[in-house]
């Protein structure tokens, strides 16, 4: 609970300072059979370090895609990511490992644990191949799983298993937290606690975190909003105060 | 590691599997070390037995005293004059005596002293087999004679009176070393010579030099056996060369099988697990590190695998030698254990498993880690063949059992390779004594019309004795199969002994040149023919012109008339060399050189019969074990990766039994096609090993298998098919509806 407590008491607005994320003209597309879909279309967008940042579309808008390459677990056809000084689109797949391994976190919108792996387990997996991993029942504690760490995910609800995801990405203390529909397989007042649990890494580590949602109500809560449509942003906004998350309401 | 906790808890969750490949692995190696541990310490022991005990390379009968030393030292070879007599003891035994060589085929001591002139030493297998012990005493001939001990002669090491009889009983048969002053005290011995040449190298071009010599000097030689084609040698050696290709043979097939397993099983994993393996890549783990994690399965079966059949099998050699030695008595100097058929046992799993390991998990990691997580690289498309096959007009059950088995053909074909391989190790043992059978009521039985054969040891001229009928008879060979010689018969050309018929079934007498069809076969000759043929003994060269094929199982025979083989070997037209009848005889000491008995001959084909029996059960039931893994593990996977359907089914109201008909009933084609598939296989590989079997003991099998036994074969796989169905039944019984559910939300 200590590191709880410490969230809750250090809890500030972090500001914005130099670009975290900068794309340029990021283009994107797929074949399927005959048919060539261009998913991202020529995408431009900066994303400060310390920010929160929400990519808002609806499905089939790109926004996953658009979340993958700048996680380096998918390429684009062409265009620069620039990530933390780092040129994700340049890299070999050796060098593209590396680079998830240090500076990205990721969260999955179906939690993505391994089955038959204990909830500590499941952390610890990511701690082991980390350089500076905090330490695990810290971070279980953090997000009110300590207590459930021996068991395995079949035993946990969604909720619960989410929580785990998003301990398992910010044990290795990242630079980057990606979070990909975090809250859409799970209800209300499980979505909200657990955007509340991200505000507060992000808040506390000074963790730079890009959600991807269709939710618009989740806007409120970032800093930076991006609206995608047909693999275009179409809209960017920046909120000069955000709404803590137990306040959001859809 | 919490990735390699998670190893432990993947193999308990999958065990059958894992366990049915680890059998595999362990049946194997430990095969492939306890066979050739006892093939190598054999052939060792062997060799040591024949240079320590100088076994000769020819032993021959010739008509007057040959100069020893000069053609010793002409030839660079050891020459000694020995001999042989049979002696019926007052027990009713028959001890065969020979005297203490000196220089070529001496003696080895088993047990006890050395001879002196009032000991006789005898084989073990006699002594055990008539509880005759060192010191006591045995008549022979007349004379008291106290046992030294046991000693086994490297020339009679498969200790049997005639090659026809093929199985020794020891009770009423062995052999014996006397002093040379005792053994030539004895009337009626038979003089032979052994030779053994010093140059070990080309040994057949220094015995035809020799045999070409003796030709020159005019020296007739009235027998003539090449160590080559002395079975009571050569089926010690072919017991080792079928040992080392059944060393490799069985274990390999088993290797395949499991590495096949393996593979599929982690195939199986790894798709079912592209979204596990897809995160850990996302969240930074390397290719390196994500093909070591699932490397760990491999090598952990195949380790484990492995050494423990290594251990077993390097276990099992020494009793399996000892057994192999209580037939075939040699001198043991030592056991050796070699190693490097240890480290091939160990790690031959070991590399094939990884390896085939590693190409499954490389070929799915070459996706990126988005793809892996989405799970496109699972196999959800049709293949080819399943697109291919139009369906439409079959029933629902008969199309959901076809797309199950055309869905993963990697796992159709290890079950039809697995059911192949079972049906293999079941008949083979069958197929073997389905042959013995044939050659014996089919073969044997059916061309002699006689129960006593005589041969005397010099031709004869008087007529027979009433009832009796004379024959003639060369060994010779063929340019077209130089390895092997055959008999050619001149009959009496309206003889009542011998029972031929031609393809047809039209009788056929001896009164032209007759070829049996297995030979005809071998020789690649047909009527209307020429044959050349070489005589063994004479070297003499002879052209024959078949005339007609016999259908006979007996063997490799050329039947003709008696007084045309005398004219071809320029001999009196009344010369014969034996008898044919159904009475028994008494002769004079030294008349004749052979009987033969064919309730003897019968006897020992059943007795070998008898003996395969055991090896026959083993086998069976080892493919039935082998057979039950197989197929429990392919039903298992049909039913793991049919999970989220059974689930569906009963969630849709199908009842158990139709759902355990639908999923588990689709394997009975394959099942069939194995079975069938396997019989040619096997008499393939069963014809192969006759003919080593005729190579090296001059005995002709014929591969038959018999409808009966390939019935029971069919029936002990239905069987072995059914116990892995009700095994599996549980399985399906277990598997909640809510799978289906849950995996509806997804």
């Amino acid at each position: 609970m200590m590191i709880a407590q410490q969230w809750e008491k250090t809890a500030v607005t972090p500001r914005p300072t130099q670009a975290i994320i900068d794309i340029t003209d990021l283009r994107k597309s797929y074949r399927v059979g005959e048919v060539q879909t261009a998913v991202l279309q020529g995408i431009d967008m900066q994303v400060g370090a310390a920010e929160i940042g929400v990519i808002l579309g609806p499905s089939g808008s790109g926004k996953t895609t658009l979340m993958n390459i700048i996680g380096g677990i998918d390429r684009g056809d062409s265009g620069s990511v620039i990530v933390d000084g780092v040129e994700v689109h340049q890299l070999s797949d050796e060098r593209l490992t590396d680079y998830r391994r240090r500076h990205i976190g990721f969260v999955f919108q179906f939690y993505n644990l391994v089955p038959n792996l204990t909830v500590a387990e499941n952390i610890e997996v990511v701690a082991n191949i980390s350089q500076t991993p905090l330490n695990v029942d810290e971070v279980l504690t953090a997000v009110a799983m300590l207590d459930k760490k021996h068991r395995f995910p079949r035993e946990l609800s969604g909720g619960e298993q989410q929580r785990v995801s998003i301990a398992r990405a910010v044990v290795k203390n990242p630079k980057l937290l990606l979070c990909d529909e975090p809250t859409g397989a799970l209800d209300f007042e499980t979505s909200r606690s657990i955007l509340h649990l991200l505000q507060q890494v992000n808040q506390t580590y000074g963790t730079t975190v890009l959600m991807v949602t269709h939710n618009t109500a989740i806007a409120a809560m970032a800093h930076h909003v991006f609206r995608l449509r047909s693999g275009e942003i179409v809209e960017e906004s920046v909120n000069q105060t955000t709404v803590p998350a137990e306040r959001i309401e859809w | 590691m919490a990735l390699q906790r998670r190893i432990i808890r993947t193999l308990r969750e999958n065990k059958a599997q894992y366990l049915g490949a680890f059998f595999m692995v362990l049946i194997s190696s430990m095969l492939f070390v306890g066979m050739n541990l006892v093939a190598a310490n054999l052939s060792t022991i062997f060799g040591a037995f024949s240079e320590n005990n100088q076994l000769a390379d020819a032993e021959f009968a010739v008509d007057s005293d040959l100069a020893i030393s000069d053609l010793e030292a002409q030839f660079n070879a050891h020459i000694e004059k020995s001999g042989v007599i049979d002696v019926e003891l007052e027990s009713g035994q028959t001890l065969r005596i020979f005297p203490d060589n000196e220089k070529v085929n001496l003696p080895a001591i088993i047990d006890g002293r050395n001879l002196d002139e009032n000991s006789i030493l005898i084989d073990p297998l006699f002594a055990t087999a008539n509880n005759l012990q060192p010191g006591d005493s045995l008549t022979v001939a007349g004379k008291l004679y106290s046992i030294a001990g046991t000693m086994v002669l490297p020339d009679y090491i498969y200790i049997v009176r005639s090659k026809e009889e093929m199985i020794n009983d020891p009770a009423i048969f062995g052999i014996a070393v006397l002093r040379r002053a005792n053994f030539d005290s004895l009337s009626g011995t038979a003089v032979s010579y052994a030779v053994r040449f010093t140059d070990r190298a080309d040994i057949h071009q220094q015995e035809m030099a020799f045999r070409n010599q003796l030709l020159a000097d005019r020296v007739d030689v009235s027998r003539w056996e090449s160590t080559e084609n002395n079975s009571k040698v050569t089926y010690v050696t072919l017991e080792i060369n079928t040992l080392t290709t059944m060393s490799k043979v069985v274990p390999g097939m088993l290797l395949i099988l499991s590495v096949i397993l393996i593979g599929i099983l982690l195939k199986r994993m790894v798709e079912r697990e592209t979204a596990v393996v897809g995160t850990l890549y996302a969240l930074g783990y390397r290719k390196t590190e994500l093909l070591r994690h699932y490397l760990m399965f491999p090598l952990i079966i195949a380790s484990a695998g492995g050494i423990l059949g290594v251990l077993l099998g390097a276990g099992m050699a020494k009793p399996l030698l000892g057994f192999m030695l209580s037939v075939f008595p040699m001198p043991v100097a030592g056991y050796h254990y070699n190693y490097v058929f240890l480290a091939i046992g160990l790690f031959i799993p070991l590399l094939f498993l990884c390896l085939a390991s590693y190409f499954v998990i490389a070929r799915l990691l070459r996706f990126a880690p988005a793809d892996l997580m989405k799970g496109t690289s699972a196999p959800t498309n049709l293949n080819f063949l399943e697109r291919t096959l139009k369906l439409d007009r079959f029933s629902f059950n008969t199309k959901f059992q076809i797309r199950e088995q055309v869905r993963s053909l990697s796992r159709t074909g290890f079950l039809l390779f697995g059911i192949i391989v079972a049906t293999l190790l079941l008949l083979y043992g069958l197929t073997l004594q389905s042959s013995l059978d044939y050659m014996l009521n089919e073969g044997i039985a059916a061309l002699y019309n006689l129960k006593f054969e005589y041969v005397f040891r010099e031709l004869q001229s008087t007529p027979p004795p009433a009832g009796f009928e004379q024959f003639n008879a060369i060994y010779v060979t063929s340019p077209a199969d130089a390895n092997s010689s055959f008999a050619i018969v001149g009959a009496l050309p309206e003889s009542s002994r011998l029972r031929l018929k031609d393809t047809s079934g039209n009788k056929l007498i001896p009164d032209r040149v007759i070829i049996t069809e297995m030979l005809a076969d071998k020789l690649h000759v047909q009527t209307g023919e020429q044959l050349q043929v070489t005589g063994d003994e004479n070297l003499q060269h002879y052209t024959l012109t078949i005339e007609a094929i016999a259908d006979s199982a007996a063997g490799e025979f050329i039947f003709m008339p008696l007084e045309d083989l005398n004219d071809m070997l320029v001999l009196p037209a009344n010369a014969y060399i034996g008898i044919w009848g159904d009475e028994r005889l008494e002769f004079p000491e030294g008349v004749i050189q052979s009987t033969k008995s064919m309730e003897a001959i019968a006897a020992g084909i059943n007795n070998l019969i008898r003996q395969t029996g055991v090896m026959v059960y083993a086998l069976t039931g080892m493919s039935f074990i082998l057979g039950l893994i197989i197929i429990f593990l392919v039903t298992g996977m049909i039913i793991d990766e049919n999970r989220t359907t059974i689930s569906l089914f009963k969630v849709l109201g199908y009842q158990p039994k139709e759902i355990n008909r639908l999923i588990l009933d689709s394997n009975t084609l394959v099942l069939v096609l194995g079975y069938l598939l396997g019989i040619p296989v096997l008499l393939v590989s069963v014809s192969a090993l006759m003919q080593s079997l005729t190579d090296s003991m001059q005995m002709t099998i014929p591969t038959r298998l018999n409808g009966w036994y390939m019935l029971l074969g069919f029936v002990v796989v239905l069987l072995t098919y059914q116990i892995a169905r009700m095994l599996n039944r549980k399985k399906i019984n277990r598997i909640p509806m809510s799978e289906a559910l849950k995996a509806g939300t997804e």
